[in-house]
């Protein structure tokens, strides 16, 4: 395992870029401040509405009833998308913590709330995944959507996960994947490489943003070697399962 | 109505009124440290003694970044 302050001199990715590990962070928040306010109709048009589902699909996991008083941490969530679905499926009892690096995404996400009368369930924080200014062993569960891909050293976030989480504690993890349907795979890869810039210049003015979304998901590990880090970190009975043919995969672990 | 606010002190209005909700304030811990913070309400900041940062609010918001923390003065 490699130690932070060697790591901080190597180089990364951003997108199909390597820039230093340090630039990372700062050109993800650009892409996020940039489009912040149309993220969730960015979302729809580009997963055809499918997002929604693989997000509902989540949240069953979730399984905020089955505890009174759950506790919920929601990382790299911002506008609220997955917060709110876990306030809402849980009920008064439950609280969710949103965590995001980006103030824009959080006000968006904080505005909401209120218009759905959730505030009372929900905490906005603005914070590193890599860094939580949370306290050992205080949460039920901990969701990251579409989020993973974007910290630029996950195998520290994934440890803070880990840390953060009650014994008997659950990681989900939402990402991009790797589309196993022949056919598909090359559909998938006209669609997300000429159409989603396309459509992200229309919507939000910028195409370049977009660029980096999609070709920050080919750089994403394959789903075996994601599962492996997952367990790296000290999470226990790690799995994934496939959706719509591997465009997504969702990550699970325990902390037992 | 003049009457006290119900909803006083719940979540909703300490975000309307760009306030740190109660409860966030009881779990947060610096990012550093895992120490406990100190709430200066009027400055509008979070003090971790143990990491000599101060974590700014802007609008109820707190700002848990080592790198928009500025060093305690002792």
């Amino acid at each position: 395992m490699l130690k932070v302050d060697e790591m901080s001199t190597q180089d990364t990715h951003f997108g199909f870029e390597q820039i230093p590990l340090a630039d990372k962070q700062a050109r993800v928040d650009d892409v996020f401040h940039k489009v912040a306010s149309r993220y969730d109709l960015m979302n729809d048009l580009m997963s055809a509405g499918l997002h929604r589902a693989w997000k509902d699909v989540m949240v069953a996991e979730v399984n905020p009833r089955a505890r009174a008083g759950f506790r919920h941490l929601d990382v790299a969530g911002g506008t609220g998308d997955i917060a709110f679905r876990v306030a809402r499926a849980g009920g008064p009892q439950t609280h969710v913590t949103v965590l995001d690096i980006n103030g824009d995404m959080l006000d968006v996400g904080r505005e909401r709330a209120a218009e759905r009368g959730l505030s009372s369930q929900l905490s906005f924080v603005e914070a590193n995944a890599e860094a939580l200014p949370l306290p050992d062993d205080s949460f039920d569960a901990y969701t990251i959507a579409f989020g993973i891909r974007n910290v630029p050293r996950m195998e520290l976030a994934l440890r803070e996960a880990w840390r953060v989480l009650k014994r008997g504690g659950r990681l989900l993890c939402l990402e991009f994947s790797q589309v196993d349907m022949p056919g598909l795979d090359r559909l998938y890869d006209v669609f997300s490489f000429k159409l989603i810039p396309a459509i992200g210049r229309v919507v939000t003015g910028d195409a370049a943003p977009y660029q980096y979304l999609v070709e920050s998901i080919r750089r994403f590990p394959d789903p075996d070697s994601f599962a492996a880090m997952i367990t790296s970190a000290g999470f226990q009975r790690a799995r994934y399962t496939r959706m719509t043919g591997g465009v997504v995969a969702l990550h699970s672990g325990w902390k037992l | 109505m003049n009457d006290i606010d119900p909803a006083w002190g719940n979540e909703e209005t300490e975000a309307m009124r760009g306030r740190i909700s109660p409860r966030l304030l009881e779990v947060l811990v610096c990012p550093l440290t895992h120490g406990l913070l100190r709430y200066d309400a009027a400055a509008q900041e979070l003090i971790s003694d143990a990491a000599k940062l101060v974590y700014p609010l802007r609008n109820g918001m707190a700002i848990m970044l080592v790198e928009e923390a500025r060093p305690l003065e002792p």
